[in-house]
């Protein structure tokens, strides 16, 4: 039998949490979030490093990370920018001229350094600010929210990023407005060496719209960074929300997130994730189906290569009757590249009815490559309809022969397979723009 | 024997077994030439050998392009130098637009060979994408086909007809010197035979040479070869004008092979 050594924690966060308390305080953050800050601190004390024996975490290790943890600086904050001109090459460059015609929050290290509320947004009364700025001036919208769907003690990471938090976002649509334009939010680190934890929350009141769109970039550097964050989302009863979240990391990034949506009664979802940067990633996402006629549509890919490791949670939580969740979750992987999906369907005793779907379709490149998923069920009503699958496989060389044969050099034939396995992912994201860059994205790492 | 493509007493075999033993043709452009057998007789693997399928290995014998031997050529290579294969079964590729597929390959084929590209071949420069819909839209009209096949994943869905009708405009687009059609009269009524036939024979002409490989002789009826071959257990046991394939219609392939044994 061996016995599992209980990992004790590398570093003492105290140093960092009481240093964030105090630059909370000076930033006058509301009394009701450092309140919140505080607890999220002591739950932090009563956690400990996540365990390979804790399910969860049993396919992803973070032991590289934490040997780089207690040498992270989780407070960098660059200048603020007082236009687009102002932000990094990359971000501008994503934005492709597009910068204009969306509400524009960006987050560059710890700081939330550029807030462009769209005039168009802003005179249909929608809300986009940094969350340290809706702590002060949000507090009866926000409070309710904040931390409803994303609980502190869930791990030690989360832990972490509720009591580092710093940046991220707040977005707020009001009853039956439809925001006329997208709501962009980009994270940049300059450089190694960091450690953010932003967190969103975004609240759309029934009948309302919009549609999100959240990137993640950097450059590669040498050095480790954290990225630990969480995003909260409130789709109100009848209104729809289209939120795509883009994780594009430079390989030194470790990425560790945290999506929660809550649908009310016939609201919908259509969330996009997509991985393609970073060195490892651990995603959770959990849909909670809590109104009768909720209808989550979940749409994923991932593309790994080199020895990129991708770990993605999901829940589908139908709450009530009649609710629908639809989950497909691509992911395609070349060299020693490595993916974990692990999904689960609940249905709750009451939420007959309920239709859910969840499919994972593995696509591998290489022989060293690895793709695992553990797909399962957890159904308390007895009148439901649930299905879900996976799948995994190498190219097909039928395909691959019938390209050739029209004169498409291997790789080629390649790209265009592993475009065309993508593509109905990346045919939902929104705005052409970004579709386009991440079919250059793809492009890119299948040469 | 002589011809833009010739096939020398070529032996291939599938996983040890010998399909093809001592097969010679030479196809020139200009001509047509319908190559007909019974099922098990090595047609398929005929087709697919000169189209550089990896399951097929050569033994012996050799396949000439314009004299030299394209024997080591992957299936890619074969395609640029203009040599096509309409596919008995063509592939479906959902996600992939027929549209951009085709742009693509129509880049790769008129992509000038460069000894320097390392194999690269550039597919997404050549012809801009305006010119390239402007010359699809006008061969899909030759070929009765609905504009909305640009856009529609390949082959994802497609009728049996209209995968032969996509085949033929791919060939259309991609203009091959020596193009080999598969069993393309397979699973198609008669209407669709008459619209995939009226392609070919559209395309047909001196800068195209056609080989048909046909089970029946149904689409002999429409085509209108100037040689025809008969192909029994792997080798071409006779040769002849149009008038044999009428003389197998009639009397069938029996005659062929007691003829055959008999000498």
């Amino acid at each position: 039998m061996t016995t599992l050594s209980t990992k004790t924690p590398v570093i003492d966060p105290t140093p960092w949490t009481q240093k964030a308390l105090a630059r909370a305080k000076s930033a006058r953050e509301g009394t009701w979030a450092l309140e919140r800050r505080r607890a999220a601190i002591g739950t932090l004390g009563t956690l400990s490093l996540p365990k390979r024996d804790d399910e969860l975490w049993r396919r992803t290790d973070f032991g590289t990370l934490e040997m780089w943890l207690a040498t992270l600086d989780p407070f960098s904050q660059p200048p603020m920018a007082r236009n687009v001109d102002d932000l990094p090459a990359p971000v501008i460059e994503r934005l492709a001229g597009e910068g204009t015609r969306a509400a524009l929050l960006v987050q560059r290290d710890a700081g939330v350094v550029l807030e462009q509320t769209h005039p168009t947004l802003q005179s249909q009364g929608v809300t986009v600010c940094s969350l340290d700025r809706a702590t002060r001036e949000h507090e009866a919208l926000l409070g309710p929210h904040y931390g409803s769907l994303l609980h502190d003690d869930y791990d030690w990471y989360a832990a972490l990023g509720s009591s580092l938090r710093q940046g991220g976002a707040f977005v707020h649509v009001p009853k039956g407005v439809k925001a006329e334009l997208p709501v962009r939010l980009f994270h940049w680190l300059d450089g190694a060496g960091r450690l953010v934890a932003p967190r969103s929350v975004v609240v759309v009141e029934a009948g309302a719209e919009v549609t999100m769109i959240e990137e993640y970039l950097s450059e590669t550097v040498e050095g480790a960074s954290l990225h630990a964050g969480g995003v909260e989302v409130f789709v109100g009863d009848g209104a729809k929300v289209t939120y795509a979240q883009i994780q594009d990391w430079g390989r030194n990034v470790f990425h560790y997130g945290n999506t929660r949506a809550r649908l009310g009664r016939d609201a919908e979802l259509q969330w996009m994730q997509v991985m393609v940067g970073g060195r490892m990633t651990k995603a959770n996402g959990y849909f909670n189906l809590d109104g009768t006629g909720a209808r989550a549509f979940v749409n994923g890919f991932m593309f790994g290569d080199q020895r990129q490791h991708f770990h993605l949670h999901t829940l589908q939580r139908h709450l009530q009757p009649h609710t629908t969740s639809d989950l497909l979750i691509k992911c395609c992987l070349k060299d020693r590249a490595r993916s974990v999906y692990q999904g689960l369907i609940q249905v709750a005793e009451k939420a007959q009815r309920t239709d859910a779907y969840q499919a994972n379709r593995n696509l591998l490149l290489s022989d060293q490559a690895r793709a695992d998923s553990i797909p399962g069920l957890e159904i308390l009503a007895n009148d439901v309809r649930c299905t879900h699958g996976a799948t995994l496989g190498f190219l097909d060389p039928d395909h691959l022969y019938y390209l050739m044969a029209r004169g498409l050099p291997r790789l080629e034939a390649q790209r265009l397979i592993v475009e065309a396995f993508f593509e109905p992912v990346i045919e939902r994201i929104p705005l052409e723009t970004v579709r386009e860059r991440l079919r250059g994205e793809i492009e890119r790492k299948i040469d | 024997m002589n011809g833009d493509l010739i096939v020398k007493d070529l032996h291939v075999s599938v996983e040890g077994k010998e399909i093809l033993k001592g097969l010679s043709l030479g196809v020139k452009k200009g001509e047509i030439h319908a190559l007909m057998g019974p099922n098990g007789s090595g047609k398929s693997t005929f087709a697919n050998t000169l189209m550089g399928h990896p399951k097929y290995e050569v033994t012996s014998g050799d396949i000439l392009w314009k004299g030299e031997s394209i024997l080591e050529k992957e299936t890619d290579e074969r395609a640029r130098l203009g040599l096509f294969m309409a596919f008995q079964y063509p592939v479906a590729i959902p996600g992939l637009t027929f549209g951009s597929f085709l742009r693509a390959a129509l880049n790769a084929r008129l992509a000038p060979a460069d000894p320097h590209a390392n194999g690269k071949v550039p597919t997404k420069k050549g012809m801009p994408p305006k010119e390239f819909r402007e010359l699809l839209r006008k061969q899909m009209k030759m070929l009765k086909v609905d504009d909305s096949f640009a856009t529609r994943y390949l082959n994802d869905g497609f009728s049996g007809g209209e995968k032969k009708r996509a085949e033929i405009l791919q060939m259309a687009v991609l203009k091959p010197e020596i193009a080999i059609m598969d069993e393309t009269d397979s699973g198609l009524d008669i209407d669709a035979l008459k619209v995939v036939s009226e392609g070919v024979n559209a395309l047909a002409g001196p800068h195209l040479g056609i080989l048909v490989i046909t089970h029946y002789n149904r689409i002999l009826n429409y085509i209108t070869p100037s040689r025809v071959h008969v192909m029994i257990d792997g080798r071409i046991v006779t040769s002849g004008g149009p008038e044999l394939a009428l003389e197998l219609e009639t009397r069938g392939y029996d005659w062929v092979r007691e003829e055959v044994s008999s000498r």
